[in-house]
């Protein structure tokens, strides 16, 4: 059984074949890491994730070359908790539960997309280092299929989810989007390093809608940096138990999925 | 992959987990296993997941992602031990302290508002308003986070609220609350939620005179609610008293103040059109302050109310009738200029160049005015002393009568 140690052993190897451009500030990753009594950078919690802003590289936004976002919709997509919108902006009327959060919206929007400016103010920025991941996959269809699709377990999908969604011609002409690379991707489990020699359009997931038997290339990936809130907008989705049933269960705890991450990473 | 815990062959296969995982505990759950697990969440466990989602969200998830029947019994007994077993009058850690008021607020456990209470009153004097806790960016505002948990258990008034001891206590808290500047616009929106502070009392004027905080939240929560249509009418109501309020204080320039915090224009003689006080805002929406003319008649607003023939046309004339306006607006008229008999004769002549009328039933007086063929009629608020006045008039001038078209049978029939 491959623990998330022996992941992480696996990734830095792979970070050092595919992504070898980064790999001074991945190795100064890991030795921060080890500094921290830590064996491997999958299950860290908030306040030690934020002791990583003492690397100045690591706090700039996103080192991956600039990403050509797939114009296959108008907009992409960013799943995310309602904690995690409320977190991330000047939120106005913080009502001091999720499900309270949650419902204002879900009542305001009347289950439509809306401006996320009508309940928040200022910048969506993601802490700690304030960038976000998005797909052009219109993840609002199934939250947890498309969380499936974008290498995200059921344990991670809110049962107060929202999706977010932006303007790919803003995104554009911003030169908003970059590939994702290794550096951004330290302390996620579940990360397809794309080949730099290639020089990719954007990243790519890993789809584990056929977890258990296996895993596989999914869809476009790209990361933003902090988002004025007028250029986004929120559809509140409740991902309760009827709405998971009968939906394929993944959690990111579970051995198979170490294993077939294992085999997947092993095979790149 | 699902689990059906009653299948023997998947239960035989089923990957072997720990049995602290998130996996397990949504599998297998049970009292035992959540109550250790919400210790573990209290004593600052971390995981990816948890990260992510945080305390509440977290145990959501598990929630939803049980097929077992009994993980929300299971659940609701161990959070119900965990929060009975917590002693609120002892100083904890910021980070117990915040995630402990988490699991309150989100799950509302019957002991729960009793500890957080007590927490909160014990903590009065030194307010834990600034903290620095593990799993979030920002400060932490712990006391208020407490208060933000009683109020799930009360969203709004109960039912008998003069028997309910907690809501009792929960009100004389927030009352208190309205004395500190910090909390004072939560306490007194909330206050005013619970129907326990009334727009027009005095105790709501000297907090609308004096405390710009408490002012302002208020003012804000009343333009928030008015983004409900539904809301509008009661929105722009209480917007008129408190436009009462500061013009009987002769201060409309508090008024004024408060709706340029929020981004609003507040214009006292209103559009043309629209002849009451407005507040424009920043999106360009335009709300009306609805008030009564009586309240502000020794008020310096009453400068900006002006009764003409003119408007009472403009309002007449439109396709279709606003008939609380014109309603409000011919009976200020009148109540104004009963005794001034140009005036008088003026409003008449505008009546009746317009096909309308004034008439008289029962005590009840009506402007009557024509649409399509049919007679509508509009209520007017005439006070008693000037009803014997206002009689001699409508008598004394010869009223059309607009006759209501009854159907005609036809030949064939």
């Amino acid at each position: 059984m491959a623990t998330f140690e022996d992941l992480y052993k696996i990734r830095r190897a792979i970070a050092e074949r595919r992504q070898h451009t980064f790999i001074e500030e991945y190795e100064q990753l890991h030795e921060f890491l080890l500094s921290l009594e830590k064996a491997e950078p999958y299950d860290l919690g908030f306040e030690t994730k934020l002791k990583f802003n003492a690397l100045n590289f690591f706090v700039a936004n996103s080192f991956g070359r600039q990403a050509d976002v797939p114009a296959l919709d108008p907009y992409i997509y960013r799943i995310c908790s309602i904690r995690d919108v409320v977190k991330s902006t000047d939120w106005r009327k913080d009502e001091g539960t999720d499900a309270a959060n949650w419902m204002r919206v879900y009542d305001k929007t009347k289950g439509d997309w809306t401006p996320l400016s009508k309940f928040a103010r200022g910048s969506y920025c993601c802490r700690p280092r304030c960038f976000s991941w998005w797909t052009s996959y219109p993840l609002f269809e199934d939250v947890i299929d498309g969380a499936h699709r974008i290498g995200m377990t059921n344990d991670w999908v809110a049962v107060q989810s929202v999706v977010l969604r932006c303007p790919v011609e803003y995104v554009k002409e911003n030169k908003l989007a970059s590939v994702p690379t290794v550096i951004d991707a330290f302390m996620q489990l579940i990360f397809h390093p794309t080949k730099d020699s290639i020089s990719p359009r954007y990243g790519i997931t890993i789809d584990l809608s056929l977890y258990p038997n296996t895993l596989s290339p999914g869809l476009d990936e790209v990361v933003l940096p902090k988002l004025g809130v007028d250029m986004l907008e929120i559809l509140p989705i409740n991902a309760d138990q009827d709405y998971r049933a009968g939906k394929n269960q993944v959690f990111s705890d579970s051995e198979v999925l170490s294993g077939l991450l294992e085999s997947y990473y092993q095979h790149l | 992959m699902k689990y059906d815990p009653q299948d023997p062959i998947l239960e035989e296969t089923a990957p072997s987990t720990n049995a602290h995982s998130f996996m397990e505990l949504a599998l297998r759950p049970s009292v035992q296993a959540w109550k250790r697990k919400l210790y573990g969440l209290l004593a600052g466990e971390s995981s990816e997941a948890l990260s992510k989602l945080g305390i509440e969200q977290y145990i959501r998830v598990l929630l939803a992602e049980s097929k077992d029947r009994s993980a929300q019994y299971c659940f609701s007994e161990a959070v119900a031990e965990v929060v009975q077993e917590w002693n609120s009058t002892v100083l904890e850690s910021a980070d117990r302290l915040s995630r402990i008021l988490s699991l309150v607020a989100g799950f509302t456990p019957a002991v729960g508002f009793s500890k957080v209470l007590t927490h909160l009153e014990r903590s009065e004097n030194v307010k834990r308003s600034q903290e620095r806790v593990s799993d979030e960016y920002d400060r932490v505002d712990l006391y208020k986070r407490g208060m933000l948990a009683l109020a799930q258990y009360y969203p709004s008034p109960p039912f008998h609220s003069y028997d309910d001891l907690g809501f009792a206590a929960y009100r004389s808290l927030l009352e208190r609350n309205l004395e500190d500047e910090r909390y004072s616009g939560y306490a007194a929106v909330r206050l005013l939620e619970l129907k326990v502070l009334n727009f027009k009392s005095k105790q709501f004027a000297a907090l609308l005179l004096t405390e710009d905080k408490a002012a302002t939240s208020v003012f804000q929560a009343l333009l928030e609610l008015a983004e409900e249509p539904r809301e509008v009418p009661s929105v722009e109501r209480r917007f008129g008293d408190m436009l009462v309020t500061c013009a009987r204080a002769d201060n409309i320039q508090r008024f004024e103040r408060l709706a340029q915090m929020n981004r609003a224009t507040f214009d006292p003689q209103g559009d043309y059109q629209v002849f009451f006080p407005t507040l424009r805002l920043s999106d360009g929406t335009v709300l009306e302050i609805r008030l009564d003319i009586d309240d502000i008649k020794d008020t310096p607003l009453h400068e900006f109310v002006k009764y003409t023939t003119i408007k009472v046309k403009e309002l007449l004339r439109q396709e279709t009738l606003n008939e609380d306006k014109i309603g409000r607006y011919v009976s200020g008229y009148i109540d104004e200029k009963i005794n001034q008999r140009e005036a008088m004769r003026d409003l008449f002549d505008a009546l009746k160049a317009l096909d309308a009328n004034m008439r008289s039933s029962k005590n009840k007086f009506f402007v009557t005015v024509k649409r399509n063929n049919f007679p509508i009629e509009i209520k007017l608020r005439v006070k008693g002393e000037i009803q014997e006045e206002l009689m001699k008039w409508i008598l004394t001038r010869p009223a059309l009568v607009i006759q209501f078209p009854f159907p005609v049978a036809s030949a064939a029939a």
